[in-house]
């Protein structure tokens, strides 16, 4: 769900404003790694340092847990700054277009999460490729899901190290240089995760989560005050009002079908399938908890950013109605209506939610680059402990290059970010198949994910035009469509998998449900 | 090494899998389904005839109340979907 269309979230003249609060700034950013500290050094204490404890916190988190670090793990800095900039330039649509693919995703969690769960307690798996690579019996299948990762979770890695570099270098006023800020963000979260695990990221994502809602509500209350009440955001529209607040929205792009289709198709699809996401399903404690964790997700979310997110980016249209780059917004605002503490604090919010992605995502990629490809396919009776030191070695070298990347290819990240969410949303058919629909085979888990990832490069490359013209993301409602169909079809004309296998998901999905 | 067991593997034929995994739900399980289904169509009725609306109601734009609405609606569906498991609706065959 993170917005990546421009990584500029801070308008270069605030580092001069922070230069003059110098203290006040670093006192807020301290204060933030204090508690960071103290987070790190008591899970510290709780791991076990057993390969499990490390990938799945030994299948123990709470609802409450749960929860908050899955908010933290998919809404990332950028989108923390880039929403309101999304709302600000596109209008109410946009936001409404987000949380009905939040409610799309809740039920779906709920659905697929406990039978994602009940089949890690049975078989023991850890990653995406555990399930779908065992169930097709495939290790094409499984690569599928390790080049999935990868992709996605590099890309996101790379976007989220360039914005909190710039952030870094804001909120120190530049005393900390854009590149350094990066390096710092990467080696923080690099020590953070191996020496804690998942639950140390799972904690740290709770306290972020708490300090993004919290800096939220304290936003929405200043604009209301300073607007002298709700309905003066929406008036302060003036002639805008009517093209903001409804549909087809400022750009005209959001009929009510494509506002609905590509909230349902690409939130879901990020939220449900996205890597970090499907590892949490496996760390809960009891399948129980993931209905609290499903309603409390969606009304937290729905409230955070219908009141939060909305009200910043079209309170922000009301102040500076003519803005160079939107994505600037936000940080503009929190300095025009808050006391520079609180506005400092509220950049800090977006520094917890690149740590919060950071850390998710460069854990869930070692994991996963481990276990489905090292394991799976070189090295197949490697004992845990081994397999845990390759965690290790995998998630530096993979900060590394997120760094390299970063500082190298910045441009090339935002573009293939974009894709990378559109290459996760294809293993959609294959979840589907593993633990829904027993009739699917495995030919149809090969070739259909080719063919939804061909339809996507073909109308991104723009050889081939986007038959559903969806203009926010071109390409990926219909590379899922032909994905589902194609494995449909291929399904249909060949064989399921063995009935011993099929008894060993369905069938014990059926029985714990 | 790499394994590709499914080439190996005896499939059966599709209609000797237990009738018991259909994809379609039987008894409240089917309700469910209907409901979400309803839901999503309500979304998009309100979305053509109300959030093309310019008013504001309550001091939020309407599109923004039927936007909470339908979020609303969703998480009655998971409290439907959560008494479900635990046993509220009727047994399975």
């Amino acid at each position: 769900m993170s917005s990546l269309f421009i990584l500029q979230i801070i308008p270069p003249g605030l580092a001069e404003d922070a230069s003059s609060h110098l203290s006040q700034t670093l006192t807020v950013l301290a204060a933030y790694l204090v508690v960071l500290g103290v987070i790190s050094y008591l899970a510290r204490s709780r791991y076990t340092g057993e390969f499990s404890d490390y990938v799945t916190a030994s299948r123990s988190l709470g609802w409450v847990v749960t929860t908050l670090t899955i908010l933290a793990t998919i809404w990332s800095g950028v989108a923390l700054a880039g929403f309101p900039g999304s709302v600000y330039a596109l209008g109410a649509p946009f936001m409404t277009s987000v949380i009905l693919g939040l409610c799309t995703s809740a039920p779906l969690i709920w659905f697929f999460g406990r039978r994602i769960w009940i089949l890690g307690q049975e078989h023991d798996f850890i990653t995406p490729g555990d399930l779908l690579g065992g169930y097709y019996q495939s290790d094409t299948v499984r690569v599928y899901t390790v080049i999935a990762s990868l992709v996605f979770n590099l890309a996101y890695t790379v976007a989220q190290l360039l914005a909190g570099g710039i952030l870094l270098n804001v909120l120190s006023a530049g005393a900390i240089s854009f590149d350094g800020g990066m390096v710092i963000i990467a080696v923080v979260v690099l020590v953070h995760v191996t020496t804690t695990g998942i639950r140390g990221i799972a904690w740290l994502d709770t306290f972020n989560g708490t300090l993004i809602l919290v800096i939220l509500a304290v936003f929405s209350v200043y604009i209301i005050r300073s607007a002298g009440g709700m309905i003066h955001v929406f008036t302060g529209l003036g002639r805008l009002q009517t093209l903001h607040t409804s549909l087809p929205g400022t750009s005209g792009i959001f009929t009510p079908l494509q506002t609905l289709v590509f909230g349902a198709v690409f939130v879901s699809g990020t939220a449900v399938v996205s890597p970090a996401v499907w590892v949490r399903m496996y760390a809960i404690r009891k399948k129980e908890e993931l209905f609290r964790v499903s309603v409390a997700f969606l009304v937290l979310m729905t409230l955070i950013h219908v009141f939060g997110t909305y009200f910043i980016g079209t309170y922000a249209r009301v102040v500076f109605p003519d803005i160079e780059n939107p994505d600037f917004v936000s940080s503009l605002l929190a300095f025009d209506l808050m006391p520079f503490g609180v506005a400092a604090l509220f950049l800090v919010a977006v520094l917890a939610a690149i740590i919060s992605t950071t850390d998710s995502y460069l854990h869930v990629l070692a994991v996963t680059v481990v276990r489905d490809l090292v394991r799976a396919v070189f090295m197949p009776e490697m004992k845990k402990a081994r397999e845990l030191n390759l965690n290790y070695l995998v998630i530096t070298l993979a900060a590394g290059l997120s760094v390299v990347l970063a500082l190298l290819y910045p441009g090339f990240i935002t573009p293939l970010a974009v894709v990378a969410g559109g290459l996760t949303i294809q293993l959609f058919p294959l979840l589907f198949g593993a633990v829904v629909w027993p009739r699917a085979s495995t030919e149809a888990a090969i070739i259909a994910p080719l063919g939804g990832v061909f339809t996507l490069v073909g109308v991104r490359l723009n050889l081939f035009s986007d038959p559903f013209s969806s203009p926010m993301l071109p390409g990926i409602v219909a590379s899922l469509c032909v994905n589902f169909f194609l494995f449909v079809l291929i399904s249909y004309f060949t064989r399921p998998q063995p009935l011993e296998r099929i008894e060993a998901f369905h069938g014990v999905i059926r029985k714990n449900l | 090494m790499w394994k590709e067991g499914w080439r190996q593997a005896e499939r059966p034929d599709a209609s000797e899998i237990p009738e018991p995994y259909a994809l379609w739900p039987g008894g409240t399980d089917r309700l469910v389904v209907v409901y979400f289904v309803a839901v999503i169509l309500v979304s998009y009725l309100g979305l053509r005839f109300l959030g093309t609306r310019s008013v504001l109601v309550g001091g939020l734009p309407v599109l923004m109340l039927v936007t909470m609405i339908i979020s609303l609606l969703f998480v009655v569906g998971l409290w439907l979907l959560a008494y479900r498991s635990r046993g509220g609706g009727q047994p399975r065959p």
